[in-house]
Formats: C-alpha cells, structure tokens, sequence
C-alpha cells in the first residue's frame, strides 16, 4: 500500500465533511423547496399551479444533468462561490447543486404520502397554511422523511467520491490517485471497504431513526 | 344555528360537471340532534362540508348563528371554524401524536396556555373514558377509542356545533351504541347542537331529534324523527325507515289482495302507544257497521314512544268504511289505504 494510514484517515474525515456539509445546505435549500412543490400543486394548501408548473420544470432539468457534468459545468459558478474549483470546499457546491433538487423531490413525495383526513382535520380546525405544515403535514411525514434524506446522503457518498475524480478530496481521490493511476489495488480495496461501510452505516442509522419516529 | 339558504354546488371535474347539491335550504335550531340521511353519492357529505367550509357553495350562502360564510373573509372563517367540532369515519387522527396531544392540538393551534390545555385535555379524556390512555398512540387503539379521541379533540375548543360525517359507518354494532350514547351525551351535558350524517336509519332513530332524507342532490323529505318514521312520504323515505321499522306490508296480504276478486278494504294504522290501537278498534266496530280483521301488526319505540303499526281490513260497505276514517280522523290516527302495488 503506498498510502500512509494517517493518509486515509484524513481523507475519510474529507469525505465525512463533503457528505455532512453539502447535506446540510442541500437541506438547508431543498427542504423549502419540496414543502413548495407539495403546498402549490392544484387543489394542496395554497394551490398555485403556475408557480408549481415553473418549479417542477427547473427541478427537473436539474435532476436530469448526471453529477459528472454539473462537477464539470457549473465551475465558474463554483469559483464565483468559494474562490477555487479544486478541493474540498469546491467539490461542496456542485454536490449541493445536484442534491438539493434531488431532496426537494424526494420531500414532495415523502408530503404527498400525508393522508387526506389529516389535512381535512387540520382545515376543519381551522389551522393556518403555516400550522398545516408545521403541526400536521410535516410530523406525519417525519418517518418517511428520513426514510428518503437517508436514500439522499448516500446519494451524496457516491458523488463526493466521483468528486475526487477531479481533484475533491476524500476517499474517492484517494482510490483514483493512488489505486486506479499508480495501480496500488490494496489502497482501492480499502477505499471500496470504507465506502461500502459508510453507506451500511448510514443506511442502518436511517432505517432505525425512522423507526423511532414512528414508534415514538 | 345551521342555515343552507338555497344551497348549490357543482364539480368540474375534467370537463365532467356533478351537480352534488341543487338548491337545499335547511334549518338546524340550536340545540338539536339533526340528522341527514340518503343513498350514497346523494350529496350528504357535501352538504355538511359546507358548514365548516371545506366546501364552498356554487350558489347558495351557509349561515352559522346568524353569520354569513360567503360574506366572511378567510380570517372570520378561521374564526367561525372554532366554534365548530368535526369527527370523521376514519377518524383522521394524527399517527405521530399521542392521543394527548391529538386531542390538545386544536387548542394548541388557537395558543392556549399549557396549564389550560392540560386542565382541558385531562378532563375530555376523563369524559370519554379515555383518561388512562392519554400516553398511547392511535395505532394502540380500538376503532372505538380512536373515535372517542377524535370526539375528545373536536370538542376541545368547547364549540356550539359538532359535524358528524358518517362517524360510526367503520364500527361494529355494539361500538356504535356506545358512541351514539356518548353523542347523546355531548349534546344534553353541554348543548352543542349536532349535524350528523349517515346512512343507516337505525342512527338516526337512536339519537336525532329531526331528520332530512337526500336523493340526487336534493332534501326530499325533512321533519322530526317520529313523522319520517310514523309517516315518510316518498319512496325512497319509505324504503329507509322500513330498513329498521318493517313497516313493509306483509306478503299474505299483497297475496290476499291479488287474490280477491271483490274490493277489500285494508288499512294501514299508526298508533302512538301500545294500548291506543286495541280501544279504537273496539270502538269502531261498536260504532260502525263493519267488521275490524287486524291482519299483521307490530310495535317499535320511536324517540322512547311506542309506536304501533296496524294492518287492519274493515269488513262492511264503502260508505261505512268511509265514515270509519273520518271517525280515524277525528281521533288523529295515522291510517293509508293498502293497495296492490303497495310497498
Ligand atoms: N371533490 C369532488 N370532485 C368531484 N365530484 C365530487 C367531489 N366531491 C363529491 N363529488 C360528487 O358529488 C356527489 C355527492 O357526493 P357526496 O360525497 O356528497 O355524497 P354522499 O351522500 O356523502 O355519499 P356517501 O354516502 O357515499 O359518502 C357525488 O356524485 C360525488 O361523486
Ligand atoms: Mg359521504
């Protein structure tokens, strides 16, 4: 093996801080967005198709572009952001810009499971738009939610280590630097182990979660 | 209390137009139990929709304790909304909550104090004989509890009306009489006027005080529940009250009809009370001459009086018959003529 094992820790702690960083914003900007999808479409809450139509065509040219291509295309943008399109950092906004469309999706359709009596209960109670959400929609959704935000940071583990491809950081630059360039194939086998646990490990995090939620 | 003035409401639904509801007007006073019944589809659930507007009428206005929805604004509505508790055949609970916190949401929404939601939510559940389960979760509970969580929560804000949309259509017979009890209850401890809908006449005989039968959109038949029942008008207000009265006429005396070659006259008499039937009877053969033959005859309660149906055939001439009903009449009993294509 031609990598020091302080080299791939360091470079699992890389990972760990693109996958939980880049999850947070995408959060952060798709949570919103899919809550806006879910409100707007014909006869939900607010009931706004012009804004659902507009909404759900830029959601879906996003979700369309492969994340190899958004790594590549959006640089200038990445660079107008953090300053550089290499490390880290840069492989941090164009894992956003590929995962928050994906969670905004994935949000809609975790709301849309809310049963119908729910939202009846809630408007015979006379609740706000805002406490629909707050108070009905959202806490009913809450298991199927982190059900799919669990589906959405594996997702993100995939990408951050195709982001090493182009110089991100991580496990995944690791496994190309040094195990597919300098053909090292215990380094590879390492990285695939790690990955292969990280998703194990997020995966069974996510399902017992969810569990708890339902079953308070 | 309730008012539909002149209610209308149309579907679009892909370019197919359903007309639910076609110019009902109804008064609910405060204070009574009213009942709406009719076959499905008939617009029932549309029509108490409109109360608490999760439907909006066409045409028409709603009017709660003198107030005008189509005049309300959005804001008035909430307000308005309030003052009216709903419960639903699936009871339409919130799987997440415990039942505490589904019967405290309402006031919760409105930004109660917490001592004041503990007081409340404490005592509702006492009063449905939920108190030990405030901690469990709906999906711990019977059909029947769920139900009296759901009337918990819509009595929480301590409203002046209570929807009742087929609330007890997905529970077993014994389940059912001990909501209805409980409803029963609700309105005579504290008043609340209730609008229940349901499709089942036995419901209605157990707890409504007036009752209004729909069919395709409309109130065909509306009164207190003793004169739909003693006396409905149309034919499907016929087939209703005989799914829980057998008031049917029996198939021997069809037969017998069908068969005679001469005219028979046979009647159908209502009696309020068991022991007013025997002495007017008596009476009419001691007066008239005719012979009195009762045919059939059984008694039900109706709103705890009982209520006797007679079919009796008079034996005599058609004038003597005839001043036998007049003599009926005078003693204001309910009587019709049974005909070959009687039903
Ligand atoms: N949201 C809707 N969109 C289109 N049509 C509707 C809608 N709601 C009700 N309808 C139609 O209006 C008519 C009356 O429906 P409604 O639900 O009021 O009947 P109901 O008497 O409550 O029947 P049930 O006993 O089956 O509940 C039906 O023909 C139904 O298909
Ligand atoms: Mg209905």
């Amino acid at each position: 093996m031609l990598v020091s094992t302080d080299r791939i820790i360091s470079s699992v702690i890389e990972t760990l801080q693109m996958v939980s960083i880049s999850f947070i914003f995408s959060i952060v900007i798709g949570l919103p967005l899919g809550i806006l999808l879910y409100v707007t479409r014909r006869g939900q809450i607010l009931d706004q198709p012009i804004i659902f139509n507009v909404l759900n065509i830029i959601i879906n040219i996003f979700r369309s572009v492969p994340f190899i291509i958004i790594l590549v295309a959006i640089i200038p943008f990445t660079r107008f952001v953090v300053g550089t399109s290499i490390g880290t950092e840069a492989a941090i906004v164009p894992m956003v810009v590929y995962a928050a469309p994906y969670i905004a999706r994935l949000v809609e359709s975790s709301l849309l499971e809310v049963d119908d009596g729910v939202l009846e209960a809630a408007n015979a109670m006379g609740a706000t738009p805002l406490q629909t959400i707050v108070r009905f929609v959202l806490p009913e959704a809450l298991s199927s939610l982190v059900i799919n935000f669990t589906i959405a940071i594996i997702g993100l583990v995939g990408a951050s280590a195709m982001a090493g491809a182009v110089g991100g950081g991580g496990v995944g630059d690791l496994a190309i630097t040094y195990g597919y360039q300098r053909f090292d194939g215990v380094t590879m086998l390492v990285t695939v182990v790690i990955l292969i646990v990280m998703v194990q490990g997020l995966q069974s995090f996510g399902n017992v979660l969810s569990k708890t939620i339902r079953r308070k | 209390m309730i008012e539909f003035i002149d209610v209308s409401k149309q579907f679009n639904r892909k370019g197919v137009t359903t007309d639910a509801l076609k110019n009902v007007s109804l008064k609910v006073e405060p204070g009574e139990i009213f009942g709406i019944v009719g076959f499905s589809g008939a617009g029932k659930s549309t029509l108490i929709r409109m109360v608490n507007r999760l439907e909006s009428p066409t045409t028409g206005d709603v009017k709660i304790a003198g107030q005008s929805l189509e005049k309300s604004n959005t804001k008035e509505i909430r307000t308005i909304k309030r003052d009216i508790g709903m419960i639903f055949q699936h009871f339409n609970l919130l799987d997440s909550k415990t039942v505490y916190k589904n019967v405290a949401m309402p006031l919760i929404l409105q930004g109660v104090d917490k001592g004041e939601i503990d007081r409340r939510v404490t005592e509702l559940l006492d009063f449905v004989g939920l108190g030990d389960k405030s901690k469990s979760y709906p999906d711990e509970l019977s059909g029947g509890q769920k139900q009296r969580v759901g009337i918990a929560r819509a009595l929480a804000t301590n409203p002046k009306i209570l929807l009742c949309d087929e609330a007890t259509s997905a529970l077993d017979p014994e389940t059912t009489t001990q909501i209805l009890e409980l409803l029963k209850e609700i309105n005579q401890t504290y008043g609340i006027t209730i609008l229940l809908i349901t499709h089942e006449m036995s419901v209605v005989r157990e707890i409504c005080d007036r009752v209004a039968i729909m069919e395709k959109g409309r109130v065909i038949e509306e009164g207190t529940v003793f004169d739909i029942f003693s006396n409905p008008k149309t034919d499907t207000g016929k087939s209703f009250v005989n799914t829980v009265m057998h008031n049917e006429v029996p198939e021997f005396v069809l037969k017998l009809l069908h068969e005679s070659p001469e005219e028979r006259h046979i009647y159908r008499l209502n009696f309020v009370d068991d022991s007013a039937g025997e002495p007017v009877l008596s009476q009419v053969s001691k007066k008239f001459d005719v012979e009195t033959s009762v045919l059939f005859g059984n008694i039900t309660q109706l709103q705890d009086i009982p209520f006797g149906n007679l079919i009796v055939e008079f034996i005599g001439q058609g004038r003597e018959v005839a001043s036998v009903l007049s003599y009926l009449d005078s003693r204001n009993i309910i009587y019709s003529e049974v005909t070959r294509d009687a039903r």
